[in-house]
């Protein structure tokens, strides 16, 4: 699975915690839960966020874990 | 191989030409001759014997099954954001910086933040000293090629994973977040606190701690999307509290959990089965009582923080190659 296009409006569920994540990668896990935190402290980050986010599971996707995050999170 | 060593025979290791990762004493691994290796000071090892601090070998991790072309490379500081991009594909790398110096300090603010973070496994500790030499002597690290000795900056060895392999970065918190404890956040980022929201009050963080009688044994623990992070105390003082770990706006901590057995924890958490290199917390050594006690069959040496992507403490890293 590839990582979705960041017009794909879950990656703001998922920064805004709107969406639960299980994630298996640790990397994922401190990524994601560095950029919920920025976003829950500055909500205008959100869009710098989202390309972060989807710009790190995309670099990533060839990981095993990380195929597992992905149809986790959007799966 | 990962274990303690006589100094002659790290030496013949080295000479060897194997690729190695050593801990010890200062004097032990300034004698060591130039090689494949990177080094940081610490005394204190547990081993499938117990813990023990020990300053008449080296502990040496030989990394010559990764084979292939291995890379050693210092950075000073103010280019460790580099850690990351520099990787090889396909590879892991091993890292150690002194505790307390401007790497460490740099790394463990902005590592979450480094372009191409995670890219590949990063693993690695924070050197130190003996806990009796605190102030007096200065933790550092060796980049073997020409036996540079360093007291700040970090050394990596870079290794290739075997083809097909992709490492995975483990880690064992022995520590929950105590669902009684309020949420704590902070409004800046740093070491070094003085207030903190509780609960969404401002509110006198040392005060707040000494109000809870909260043992400094025991950690905050972020929230990390599942995976518990912690800030673990070092000085509760009148009207500030620093820690050994920069805490984040926007992540919930929350006071660890009391354990009524940390070395039991401890234990139950590592008596597996742990086949590559690993890394533990000196926190973990002193207040879990790990001197002269057996906790498992792993060794490893317990440093001044640990590395795991990014600074942890009181977490156990181990790093799984074969997968």
């Amino acid at each position: 699975m590839n990582a979705p296009p960041i017009s794909h409006p879950r990656w703001a569920e998922i920064l805004q915690g709107k969406r639960a994540a299980e994630l298996k990668f640790l990397g994922a896990k401190l990524t994601l839960g560095r950029l919920k935190a920025s976003v829950a402290s500055n909500p205008a980050s959100l869009p710098t966020a989202t390309t972060e986010l989807r710009d790190f599971f995309a670099k990533l996707e060839h990981l095993p874990n990380v195929q597992a995050d992905l149809q986790s999170l959007f799966g | 191989m990962r274990q303690l060593i006589a100094p002659a025979v790290a030496r013949d290791l080295v000479l060897s030409g194997r690729p190695l990762l050593i801990a010890g004493d200062d004097a032990l691994l300034a004698a060591l001759p130039p090689g494949r290796w990177i080094g940081g000071t610490i005394p204190y090892f547990v081993t499938a014997d117990g813990g023990a601090c020990v300053r008449d070998r080296v502990f040496v991790d030989d990394l010559h099954g990764f084979g292939g072309d291995v890379r050693i490379r210092a950075y000073a500081a103010e280019d460790l954001f580099r850690v990351y991009a520099d990787a090889r594909p396909g590879t892991v790398r091993f890292i150690i910086m002194p505790a307390g110096s401007p790497a460490h300090l740099a790394f463990g603010m902005q590592a979450p933040s480094y372009p191409d973070f995670a890219s590949v496994p990063l693993v690695g500790w924070v050197s130190g000293v003996h806990l009796g030499e605190l102030g007096t002597a200065a933790p550092a690290v060796y980049a073997g090629p020409n036996a540079q000795r360093m007291a700040d900056g970090a050394v990596v060895l870079e290794v290739p994973l075997t083809a097909g392999r992709v490492g995975e970065v483990q880690i064992v918190n022995p520590f929950t977040a105590d669902p009684q404890s309020p949420e704590i956040r902070f409004e800046r980022a740093g070491l070094v606190q003085t207030s903190a929201l509780v609960d969404g009050r401002s509110t006198d963080f040392a005060a707040f701690l000494r109000q809870r009688s909260h043992p400094a044994s025991h950690p905050l623990v972020g929230d990390y999307c599942g995976a518990g992070v912690n800030a673990s105390f070092q000085d509760i003082a009148a009207d500030r509290v620093a820690l050994y770990a920069p805490v984040f706006p926007g992540v919930v901590y929350r006071l660890a959990r009391i354990l009524p057995d940390y070395r039991g924890t401890l234990a139950g958490g590592l008596g597996g089965t742990w086949n590559g290199t690993c890394f533990n917390c000196i926190l973990n050594y002193v207040h879990g009582g790990l001197d002269g006690k057996v906790i498992g069959s792993a060794a490893y040496p317990c440093t001044f923080g640990e590395i795991a992507y990014q600074l942890l403490n009181q977490t156990f890293v181990h790093l799984d190659a074969s997968v």
